[in-house]
């Protein structure tokens, strides 16, 4: 008798949770959305954290992003340094020696120079340049025949444009 | 010129004089100087809350936890003989007991000997924010708290507007990132600030695992063939932008200071990994350490003011032992500091004037926690007597020698005291006290003389 109830009981059991209603799933789609550069620099308003601002550095210059052990150590290191834009220089030459360190060679700067001035800008400034910062940079680059892409890559990740978003 | 011009000139040249003599002085031009006392100070902010008891007064023991044991356990900075019972505060030897080894004496000298001990003075805080903030800013503003900068100008910021000292002429030495300490090299008055502060450095962090991974593998650019272009691009970018090159906030060194600041911090790496640095013979805590990474720097830069933080003793408020051995510790970085100073920097042998101080003393009466010695710690809290008890240190040229002033039913000097003295030693003490925000009562220590 008793063995029978609990047969009924786990039957009916059974037949509830074959029967009951089931969370619909939901379809997660993921996709890049495109989204518009900066047209000026204008609407840059915000300074950086140190924490944006070195993991933003990370990956512009080893497309890689920074560990948070390397990003809490390099947060720290500028707390310990009074010029903050000498050691952000620092941090910058750092990365310049650092073996994940990717950036364009000097021949594809020197080949497609129109090029790599708005790759660069769009890479730091996250913007189109103007036509008299292209012309700058053009002219810069051809007269100058010992400039290097880390020296103009230097002095985008330590500019006052970079520090802000 | 007929009556009549001569009457019109006269005119624009009696409006015009006051005129110009506002506009001189608004400007910082019209004030005169004084007579400097020394080319050079080091400042030691003397190192988390120091006890007469155990300091001026060589109690050991005595004062602090009823044994009838007294004796000296600053070597370098006081006069008088060493404990020789339960002796705890030095090196522990071989097979012997836990810091039974006084450390040697590094001066010949006591700094006693060599200068002025002011042996009883007050602080005006009793906390280490207050207290630090009162040493560098000569205020008794007691609303300094944590990660916050100081409200009222501090002595790198006088420096730096009046007698026109350039960035690395000042510099703050932390021995932490902790609290306040990296912000404590400038305030935040709108006339001054930032752009008038020192250059700071907690070496522990910038020279330790932290800059190790961060910076130790930075390059250091050529000045015309690399950094020019470097710099000329970046200010044409700056020039875009609408804060232009120079006017993003900061302590304003020049290129070249730039420039030595990093080559500093390259060299430093360097002499790091081939064991060339200085460091005080015993190093075991992080003050000593601190002490020997400022040595570095006043090595480079031979700045004119140097002022360097030590904490260490703090520990009394959980173990008294270990308070005893900071203090001994932070005494033999102090000799290691000075005598370094004198034999291996010409420039500033002989022409530096030394000032120390703690930035509050400690309660008269223990807390309940006891060390592995069974001895009572103690806490410095707002409202006991003791812990508003300092004293301070002063050696160089044209400090008396020798010489022991204040009393505890006399006390002479104020914690307030310092940046009249600093600014008294650079010939701007009238300056700093015409701009009004230093304590009232505080007077340049050779005025108290």
């Amino acid at each position: 008798m008793l063995n029978s109830k609990y047969i009924i009981v786990i039957l009916l059991s059974f037949i509830l949770v074959q029967t009951s209603c089931t969370k619909e799933k939901k379809k997660n789609e993921y996709a890049v959305v495109k989204k518009g550069v900066y047209s000026t620099s204008i609407n840059k308003s915000r300074l950086k954290t140190e924490a944006q601002y070195l993991s933003i550095l990370s990956t512009d210059l080893t497309q890689l992003p920074i560990s948070p052990s390397k990003l809490n150590r390099a947060i720290r290191v500028l707390e310990s340094m009074g010029d903050r834009e000498t050691a952000n220089e620092i941090i910058i030459s750092n990365y310049m020696n650092s073996p994940n360190l990717s950036i364009p060679t000097n021949q594809y700067m020197r080949e497609n120079t129109e090029q790599f001035i708005q790759e660069t800008y769009n890479k730091f400034f996250v913007r189109n340049p103007s036509e008299a910062e292209k012309t700058f940079f053009m002219n810069y680059i051809k007269s100058n025949p010992k400039v290097t892409v880390e020296m103009v890559y230097t002095s985008f990740a330590s500019s006052n444009e970079y520090m802000f978003y | 010129m007929n009556r009549k011009e001569f009457l019109k000139r006269s005119a624009i040249l009696g409006a015009g004089l006051p005129l110009s003599a506002y506009m001189l002085k608004a400007n910082g031009m019209f004030e005169r100087r004084g007579v400097e006392k020394a080319p050079y100070v080091v400042y030691v902010l003397f190192a988390g809350g120091v006890r007469q008891q155990e300091s001026v007064e060589k109690q050991y023991l005595a004062g602090g936890q009823g044994l009838n044991i007294e004796g000296n356990i600053m070597f370098n900075m006081l006069e008088g003989q060493s404990p020789d019972q339960k002796v705890v505060f030095g090196t522990t030897p071989s097979g012997g007991l836990e810091g039974s080894q006084p450390i040697p004496r590094i001066l010949n000298q006591t700094l006693q000997k060599q200068g002025t001990l002011f042996a009883e003075m007050r602080a005006v805080n009793a906390g280490h924010y207050g207290g630090l903030n009162s040493l560098l800013t000569g205020t008794t503003g007691a609303a300094q708290g944590l990660k916050v900068r100081p409200n009222a100008p501090t002595i790198f910021e006088y420096l730096r507007k009046h007698a026109e000292f350039k960035a690395t002429d000042t510099w703050f030495i932390g021995n932490t990132i902790a609290n306040s300490t990296p912000l404590l090299n400038c305030s935040e008055h709108p006339a001054y600030g930032l752009e008038y502060g020192a250059n700071f450095f907690a070496p522990m962090i910038t020279f330790g695992a932290d800059g190790i991974d961060t910076l130790a593998n930075a390059k250091v650019y050529h000045p015309q063939e690399e950094l020019e272009p470097i710099y000329q691009m970046k200010q044409f970018l700056d020039q875009t932008f609408k804060l232009k090159s120079g006017e993003m906030p900061g302590i304003r060194n020049t290129p070249e200071e730039k420039n030595q600041i990093k080559e500093f911090v390259r060299t430093v790496f360097q002499r790091k990994s081939s064991g060339s640095i200085d460091f005080p013979p015993v190093t075991s805590n992080g003050d000593a350490l601190t002490i020997g990474y400022a040595t570095e720097v006043l090595r480079y830069f031979k700045p004119k003011l140097l002022v360097v933080n030590m904490s260490t003793v703090d520990s009394c408020h959980s173990n008294y032992t270990s308070y005893l051995q900071n203090l001994h510790r932070a005494d033999h970085a102090v000799g290691f500091l000075w005598n370094y100073i004198q034999t291996r920097i010409p420039e500033m042998a002989n022409n530096t004037i030394f000032l120390a101080a703690p930035e509050c003393g400690r309660n008269t009466n223990p807390n309940p926690i006891e060390d592995q010695n069974q001895w009572k710690a103690y806490d410095h809290s707002g409202g006991d007597p003791n812990a508003l008890r300092i004293w301070s240190m002063m050696a160089g040229p044209q400090v008396p020698q020798n010489l022991v002033v204040g009393s505890p039913g006399n006390p002479i000097g104020r914690a307030t005291d310092f940046v009249p003295t600093i600014a008294d030693i650079f010939g701007i003490k009238d300056i700093v006290q015409q701009q009004g925000f230093i304590d009232n009562n505080a007077r340049s220590l050779f005025d108290r003389l």
